[in-house]
């Protein structure tokens, strides 16, 4: 059991150090949340009331944050998926099994959205000032476990990166327009996967506390998008039988 | 054009029509995009900056509407440029070492992404006409046809430069923050600020802000400088793919 748990620690870390090798994509991956965050803030707000939403000042900034580190948690689990099918399937067949292969690949993508999100948080609080500080950090992760999970759900079922690449910009771009404070649509931009982090978010960005009702709904979001990501894995890079 | 660069441009094309999930997408993301911009957006009135300097009363649903068609252009000409030139290096470089010249074997690639950009220019021009009709078609026309020029070369080079992880990060970012955001004249009181002149996109969106909302042509300055960065980008490319594909086949 500990030798599973520490080869598949093992093999996380080797797929973190895969995308730390590569500095000039860790170097994006610092730089464009916090530039994305400092000059949309400035934006956001006249945005949201042109769609007819609500999200102003802080939290039309928070949002921001919180998009910055979707699309590019959203990109990283893409590739971290699409770009390495091959090698994860060897490795599966090799012994370690789907399963693990899956949790190290996702783990990876994990330790870096948290990047994602911290550089995302610190850039707009710096900037903006957060009332509730914890809050907007957890909501940025949250955006960020989420569309690592779709990411990662994409990549396991296309592998070709200007379709998978515009697949999960498709769904970014819907998600985004639809969630709260950018407009006022209600039924299906109600089941859109960021809307519940999105409403915390908003809450911490204007210095309100959000309901623990808000808190589950996002745990459960996160927590399902990483199950079925892992799930989607799974699928993908399991053996086949001949 | 040779018989053996017609036969890689045809293979080329062949390549991008057996995917159909990619053909779906290039028509369907314009059409949810700019509709979807229409449909969500007020008409609250807003007041533009013509590149002429004249001042014009309009409304934020028009002005969305018509920025949305470069952005949604220059978004996807990125990517095709990123992912046709990235996917394409290795197999270029076989044929080099085939022998194809370095700018045999380039050109294909040149001509597919620009065939798809005006396949979601086309797209996209159609579908905003449901709900907008600019002023002069010809400057609306130029000036997206422009901006997707602009952001494919920028994705063929951003492939050759940074790989497709990284350069998918740019994508992402840059096309929605230039167009998007510094040339918006949703934003910045209907004109954009003085650094925005800087960005690939500052001369597109002048020359189709001049075409949504003028009958004359005020944009002469900006659409030199968007002819300037296609110049510059051309050169760019055909340097660096010829160096790309070359050097490992030597």
């Amino acid at each position: 059991m500990s030798r599973d748990v520490s080869a598949t620690a093992a093999s996380g870390v080797d797929f973190l150090r895969e995308h730390v090798r590569a500095r000039l994509t860790l170097v994006m991956l610092v730089a464009i949340p916090a530039l994305f965050v400092i000059v949309s803030a400035s934006v956001l707000g006249e945005f949201a009331a042109a769609l007819g939403g609500s999200a102003a000042g802080n939290s039309a900034s928070a949002l921001g944050a919180g998009w910055a580190a979707a699309f590019l948690a959203g990109a990283l689990g893409f590739f971290q998926v699409a770009s390495s099918r091959d090698a994860d399937r060897r490795l599966a067949l090799a012994g370690m099994g789907a399963t693990r292969v899956a949790i190290a690949r996702i783990s990876a993508s994990i330790v870096l959205g948290v990047l994602i999100s911290s550089v995302a948080f610190l850039t707009l609080w710096l900037s903006a000032g957060i009332v509730h500080p914890a809050h907007a950090f957890a909501a940025i992760l949250v955006f960020a476990l989420i569309y690592i999970g779709v990411g990662t759900m994409v990549g396991s079922f296309i592998s070709d990166a200007l379709e998978g690449s515009l697949t999960v910009a498709f769904i970014f771009l819907i998600d985004a327009f639809s969630g709260p404070g950018m407009s006022d649509s209600g039924g299906v931009a109600q089941l859109m996967p960021t809307r519940r982090a999105a409403d915390v978010l908003i809450a911490a960005g204007s210095g309100q506390s959000s309901p623990g009702g808000d808190w589950i709904a996002v745990g459960i979001t996160a927590a399902g998008a990483l199950l079925l990501s892992a799930a989607a894995f799974w699928l993908s890079a399991r053996p086949r039988s001949r | 054009m040779t018989g053996r660069t017609a036969t890689a441009t045809r293979m080329g094309f062949r390549e991008q029509v057996r995917r159909p999930l990619l053909l779906v997408l290039l028509v369907a993301l314009p059409f949810l995009f700019i509709s979807w911009s229409f449909a969500i957006t007020e008409p609250t009135p807003h007041v533009v900056t013509l590149p002429g300097g004249e001042r014009l009363l309009t409304t934020m649903k028009d002005l969305h509407g018509a920025i949305m068609v470069p952005i949604t252009v220059g978004f996807l000409a990125a990517l095709i440029g990123l992912f046709v030139v990235q996917s394409a290096l290795e197999s270029d470089r076989r044929l080099v070492l085939a022998g194809f010249s370095p700018g045999e074997a380039i050109l294909p690639r040149l001509v597919v992404l620009a065939s798809a950009t005006l396949v979601v220019l086309a797209v996209s021009l159609a579908v905003t006409t449901i709900d907008f009709l600019p002023a002069s078609w010809g400057p609306f026309v130029l000036g997206n046809l422009l901006a997707g020029l602009i952001y494919g070369e920028i994705g063929a080079l951003a492939g050759a430069l940074v790989g497709r992880l990284g350069g998918a990060y740019l994508m992402f970012f840059l096309p929605m923050m230039d167009i998007g955001v510094a040339q918006n004249p949703m934003f910045f009181d209907g004109a954009p600020q003085g650094w925005a002149v800087f960005l690939p996109g500052y001369g597109p969106a002048r020359v189709i802000i001049d075409g949504a909302f003028s009958n004359g042509f005020d944009a002469v300055g900006p659409l030199l400088l968007a002819l300037l960065w296609i110049a510059v980008l051309t050169v760019a490319v055909t340097v660096l793919l010829r160096r790309s594909v070359g050097s490992r086949a030597g």
